[in-house]
């Protein structure tokens, strides 16, 4: 641009632009009262509420995985497909501290039953070493019988 | 409009005056350019926050609305009887004894196409740099330095037609 047209632009410069109409300040104070500054704060709102509404769908979505987890394990369990886990049935198991056991001991010879009471309370040291051992008869017959005929 | 406060008045008498001028390139008379200007104004205060450069959004939201009022055929019968009576309402303000230049200068400026006229105004009045304008009109700044130049160069032959006469 030479000095010319810079001469120009000055002098356009200088003409200002007609003033502004006092009414018209007036007239965007009142458009903007009448919603206040509502629409950058609805803008927001907007944000905001958009926000929950992707929250909500989030959670509903997660509500319903885990309901429908739910609801699958639950007709697994009660599926008559399904397996069923057994206990295994100890109770007749002579290698174990069981009622039934002592008491099939008990008609036989009382050395077996010392023998038993033996095996399972060297069992019981072993896995629980802090158990005293004690023996419910004497080591023998003879001694059994000594006993009794005292009474 | 973060640069320009949170006073829209400030705002307002910064601005006020270029973009009356600005409405009026499409727009016949100066109350519907201020009713443009009003219109453009409020939607941008409301929405500043969301503009990167607040100023060109104004000055780009004036020339839609302007052109959005020129398109309604609603103002037809209004704006074809102002267009009968253009120099009725002078564009710019000056004193009496630069009243003659300033017609001059008024008619070269009514005598650009709109899109070099749109481009003086944005730089001369709107105090706007060229890459501003370009973000305001979404063109090549270079586009925008030629249309500024295309310009000048027109209102200086024309105003030199007028001073031989």
């Amino acid at each position: 641009m030479n000095d010319e047209i810079d001469s120009l632009e000055a002098e356009l410069a200088a003409l200002a632009p007609r003033d502004l109409s006092p009414q018209l300040a007036g007239r965007i104070a009142a458009e903007l009262e009448q919603e206040g500054p509502a629409p950058l704060r609805r803008w927001r709102l907007g944000q905001v509420l958009a926000a929950i509404a992707v929250g909500a769908v989030a959670a509903s979505a997660v509500a319903a995985a885990w309901l429908w987890r739910n609801d699958q394990r639950t007709a697994q369990a009660d599926s008559p497909a399904a397996p069923i886990a057994l206990p295994v049935a100890t109770a007749f198991d002579p290698a174990l501290p069981s009622v039934w056991t002592f008491r099939r001991a008990a008609d036989e010879p009382a050395g077996q039953l010392d023998g038993l009471l033996d095996r399972h309370s060297g069992r019981t040291r072993l896995e629980q070493p802090h158990y005293v051992q004690i023996r419910g008869f004497g080591a023998s017959d003879v001694e059994r019988n000594d006993l009794l005929g005292e009474l | 409009m973060a640069e320009a406060g949170e006073s829209w008045r400030g705002w307002l008498e910064e601005h006020g005056r270029a973009l009356v001028l600005l409405a009026r390139q499409w727009v016949p008379t100066h109350a519907d350019a201020e009713d443009v200007v009003q219109e453009a104004f409020v939607r941008c205060w409301r929405s500043r926050d969301r503009a990167r450069e607040p100023v060109p959004y104004l000055f780009a939201s004036v020339r839609r609305c302007a052109l959005d009022w020129q398109r309604s055929r609603q103002r037809q019968a209004r704006r074809e009887q102002a267009a009968a009576r253009p120099e009725a309402e002078p564009l710019l303000a000056s004193g009496v004894e630069q009243d003659e230049r300033r017609q001059a200068i008024e008619a070269a400026l009514r005598e650009l196409p709109i899109e070099q006229a749109e481009v003086l105004v944005m730089r001369i009045w709107g105090g706007l740099s060229v890459p501003q304008i370009a973000a305001a009109l979404e063109a090549p700044v270079n586009t925008v330095a030629s249309r500024y130049r295309y310009a000048l160069a027109r209102l200086r032959e024309q105003l030199a037609e007028e001073s031989i006469r």
